[in-house]
């Protein structure tokens, strides 16, 4: 409970000072804040409080807890100073801290009602993110594209969650899943339909294909600082909604199971495929963030007992290179103002800490050893193998050598370029510690995932 | 603890040589190479007094979700891997002596990183372990050829990086297959070995092919070897002598110790093909240096049929044709880094390598020519090189597989001296024109290290035993294996 307290009231905090006219303290504040949040998690363990019936805090919900809250400290410092020469620096933080307390919903709800709502507390702030770039038509094109495709995903949720009451009468989950299980006096036709409506409206928050037409356009046409939120802590929320419906309700259901493998296959193949061809770098560090949703919703089709951990960890993987590349990316493009690959010729040499970290980031995503997304990947194709889907690892590991092939395009135009090109960009002190930090952690991750593991989860 | 050393050794003058500055770099990782080559030497010493010392094991919990164990050791067939890499490194490095490098510290940095990974994937004893030495290696080698590699690099060192992950991929699917099918739950390699008996015919075939990709792509062999020439040609020369010298034998120990114990019955099942396919590498790889005018990209086909014929010796999988495989990667080793440093001394001097536009160089640098003469013996296979040695028992071993595998595989001799003394003809003899009368004698540097290898070419000629001796006790034991279960599978 304090949690959640404590998030929104940190979102209110940031309001109010903004009306006392302290905004120098919102980003301390902020950051003690999510520290105290992780603190309140890491103390909260084996509780499994219970709150009012509608969310439980067991040991999964803490530890994506701990997980979104670091990741959002690592975003709050890179947005520091994008919206250094803003007005609007509390606006925005406090609608980031909102949309935390959805992520925070969505880990430990067991009630459908608060799925909706987590779902909701998240988008709703980020649909504004999208287009706080005003005067930028394409930031208003992804608000308002996301806002209207987010609407309509929302709508089949609810009509899911309606649908499936209507057939069993409950919106908990434990008992829709244990009344799921006898058959007798149920519209099997009603409990189908609601819970295809609710997969598709997860997997478009999850930008899973066939649902992800959204996720290039807002992705590219939101400022990067938002992309980087999207792309990170949104996609942990949805995930982490994901596997509490999945492993709860879903697996009792093999055909679901078979749908979704579908959708995880589709969307490691399209996502990766896509991001090939791709020479805007945002674009393609969208459609590689497809492809890592798909793996991840693979890891969740094969569900084993360790599912939650491999998912913590691919999600930990996935969310530290991708704030790095994300904010290396900003840093770059803020030099020239293009976005292209060929922004990055010759990164090396004008800013060796940058291209550094940009490498290991991308080396990390791409899955080589020993950074943390190979095990991340190691962990997923393992349950993949032991049901016995080698065809599908087959699939997945041919999609990641794809994904080799566009990451090692940017790290190839690092190395390249002209003497000319090569003006160097400035980078704060503070950012660069930030930035080295995170290749340690991706780098320690990856070569003793057990110590990770074993801290969060002992 | 000595085999731990081995490993972190090259680690810690990595350090050393990124603290202190561009100009001391080289001697920092000379003496780092140097100080691993005394522990590799010591350890190669204490292995012939007493292989079962526990200085040569170090053992101890990785991933304990997985199973997963840091375990490494040194065993018959390791240990001469091990004696290739400390053996070569520090003349990788002295050859840079009097070049123009930029960047010196990334460079040696590099090149020490490669070692360590080198040692790791030889050393490792556990298949979790192997496999992420096995992709670490490849980081180094695909930076020095991308950094400091010639024109069109970027496209070259793509195409490499791509082609050996694409391979290693589906090691890594492999690996987790046996995992999987491994009653222990574990990677240790001697469980891996019994793993193999319980597998169908079907399945060992799929692991086999599985592991032969990845393998056959890093040795290489015909067809998968298109990535090769080009490589080896842009490569800095110090690259090249890595990848030609070391890194393609990664490949093949992997075969000997990581592929056929492991899966028997698909080596008997797929033995005749891959046998085929290693012969017509040896065939094209001759037959392409022979057409070719460059002197690198000329050695480059030639290490492609060198390699193919080890790689034919492995899969007749019997004493003579593995023990020669093991004499062969310690003797091409050092004979092809040799020929691909006098290539780059022609280089650096001549700026071209066009064996046309060269002649006469004899007359203008005589301790050259010798010390070439002997490097160019030693891989044409002359009696009382070491060269001899590993192609005979190499062609021994082919024989008893199939005669008329053994006559092809024996034209990589016969084709070798064709090429390597027609490319000395055409080089060093005849008449010296306006360019090789700039020749100039070869510097200090460039005799230590050529004729430090010389040394080595007549040295392991003259006395195979040391080497052949230390192996043979785990050849025998792992061909015994093999044969065993290659039977319990059959009943």
């Amino acid at each position: 409970m304090k949690e959640l307290l404590l998030l929104s009231g940190l979102g209110i905090l940031s309001l109010i000072a903004e009306i006392l006219n302290v905004r120098k303290l919102i980003y301390p504040l902020v950051i003690i804040g999510l520290f105290l949040n992780i603190g309140f998690c890491v103390s909260d363990f084996g509780h499994n409080e219970v709150i009012y019936g509608m969310m439980v805090l067991d040991k999964i919900p803490l530890a994506f807890t701990i997980l979104f809250s670091f990741i959002a400290i690592l975003w709050f410092t890179m947005a520091k100073n994008y919206f250094k020469d803003e007005t609007n620096l509390s606006d925005h933080f406090s609608l980031v801290l909102f949309s935390l307390v959805g992520v925070f919903i969505l880990t430990s709800y067991t009630h459908m009602v608060m799925l909706f709502l987590g779902v909701e507390i998240l988008s709703i702030p980020v649909y504004v993110l999208a287009g706080s770039d005003k005067r930028n038509l394409y930031s208003n094109e992804a608000a308002f594209k996301y806002f209207l495709l987010g609407a309509f995903a929302s709508g089949f949720l609810l009509l899911g969650i309606t649908f499936v009451y209507g057939a069993l009468g409950s919106f908990n989950v434990v008992q829709i899943a244990s009344s799921a299980m006898s058959p007798y006096g149920i519209s099997q036709q009603l409990l189908i339909v609601g819970f295809l409506l609710i997969l598709f409206a997860m997997a478009f928050k999850m930008s899973a294909v066939p649902f992800h037409f959204w996720a290039p356009d807002v992705y590219t046409g939101a400022p990067t600082v938002i992309t980087a939120y999207m792309s990170t802590i949104v996609k942990i929320g949805a995930i982490a909604g994901f596997y509490r419906l999945f492993s709860v309700v879903l697996s009792f259901y093999t055909h679901y199971n078979f749908v979704l493998l579908l959708i995880a296959v589709l969307t490691i193949a399209v996502g990766n495929i896509i991001a090939a061809s791709q020479s805007n770098v945002k674009r393609l560090l969208a459609y590689s963030s497809i492809g890592h949703a798909g793996f991840i919703i693979l890891g969740i089709c094969v569900l084993s007992a360790s599912t939650p951990y491999v998912i913590w960890y691919y999600l930990l993987a996935y969310s530290l290179a991708s704030i790095a590349s994300f904010w290396v990316l900003m840093l770059v493009s803020k030099q020239k103002d293009d976005e292209d690959i060929s922004a990055f010729n010759g990164l090396v040499k004008r800013s060796p800490v940058l291209a550094g970290t940009m490498i290991i980031a991308l080396l990390s995503m791409a899955g080589i050893p020993p950074l943390a997304g190979f095990f991340a990947k190691y962990f997923i194709l393992l349950n993949v193998i032991e049901k016995g889907y080698i065809l599908i690892a087959v699939i997945a590991i041919l999609a990641s050598l794809i994904g080799v092939y566009y990451y090692f395009k940017l790290i190839i135009a690092m190395f390249s370029g002209t003497a000319e090109e090569s003006a160097a960009i400035e980078v704060p002190q503070f950012t660069k510690l930030v930035l080295i930090l995170i290749s340690v952690i991706l780098i320690v991750v990856g070569v003793l995932p057990d110590f990770i593991l074993g801290l969060i989860f002992r | 603890m000595l085999v731990f050393l081995l490993l972190i050794l090259p680690v810690v003058f990595v350090l050393l040589t990124l603290i202190f500055s561009d100009k001391q770099a080289k001697n920092i990782a000379l003496l780092g190479s140097l100080a691993t080559l005394g522990v590799g030497l010591y350890a190669f010493y204490q292995f012939n007094l007493n292989p079962t010392c526990s200085c040569f094991v170090y053992h101890t919990d990785w991933i304990k979700a997985l199973s997963a164990d840091f375990y490494i050791k040194v065993d018959g067939i390791d240990i001469i891997l091990v004696l290739l890499t400390v053996l070569l490194v520090p003349f990788i490095i002295q050859s840079t002596a009097g070049r123009d490098i930029k960047n010196p510290k990334a460079y040696f940095s590099l090149i020490l990183a490669m070692q360590s990974a080198l040692l790791g994937v030889f050393l490792a004893k556990d298949a979790l372990l192997f496999y992420i030495f096995w992709e670490l290696a490849l980081i180094p080698i695909y930076l020095i050829s991308l950094i400091w590699g010639g024109e069109g690099r970027q496209r070259i060192t793509f195409k490499f990086f791509i082609y050996t992950l694409f391979g290693s991929l589906f090691m890594l699917l492999a690996i987790i297959f046996l995992w999987i099918h491994n009653p222990a739950r574990n990677f240790n390699i001697y469980d891996f070995y019994k793993v193999g008996t319980l597998l169908t015919a079907q399945q060992q075939v799929f692991v086999f092919i599985a592991f032969y990709l990845a393998f056959a792509i890093k040795i290489p062999i015909f067809p998968l070897h298109t990535w090769q020439p080009d490589t080896y040609v842009n490569a800095p020369t110090q690259g090249t002598m890595l990848l030609s010298g070391i890194m393609l034998k990664m490949g093949a120990f992997a075969l000997i110790v990581w592929l056929i114990p492991i899966v028997p019955l698909g080596w008997q099942l797929a033995s005749k093909y891959v046998i085929i396919l290693s012969v017509i590498s040896v065939v094209y790889g001759s037959l392409m240096a022979l057409t070719q005018h460059n002197f690198k990209r000329m050695l480059a086909y030639s290490s492609l049929g060198h390699v193919g014929l080890i790689a034919a010796g492995i899969f007749a999988f019997n004493l003579q044709g593995i023990q020669g495989s093991l004499y062969q990667m310690l003797s091409h080793g050092i004979n092809v880094v040799a020929l691909f440093f006098v290539c780059d001394i022609i280089l650096n001097r001549m700026k071209t390598d066009t064996m046309q536009k060269l002649g006469g160089i004899r007359n203008v640098s005589r301790v050259f020519s010798v010390l070439f003469l002997i490097a160019l013996l030693g891989s044409v296979a002359m009696p009382l090189t070491n060269g001899f040695v590993g192609e005979f028992l190499l062609i021994h071993g082919v024989f008893q597989y199939n005669t008329v595998m053994a006559v092809f595989a024996g034209l990589t001799v016969i084709l070798g001296a064709l090429y390597m003394l027609r490319a000395y003809q055409s080089m060093m003899h005849g008449e010296t024109n306006a360019l090789t009368e700039t020749f100039g004698e070869i510097t200090t540097n460039e005799k230590i290290v050529l004729g430090g290898l010389a040394v080595l070419v007549i040295f392991f000629g003259l006395f195979p035993n040391i080497i052949l001796h230390v192996s043979e006790e785990s050849v025998k034991q792992l061909i015994e294996h093999v044969q065993n279960a290659a039977v319990l599978v059959k009943h």
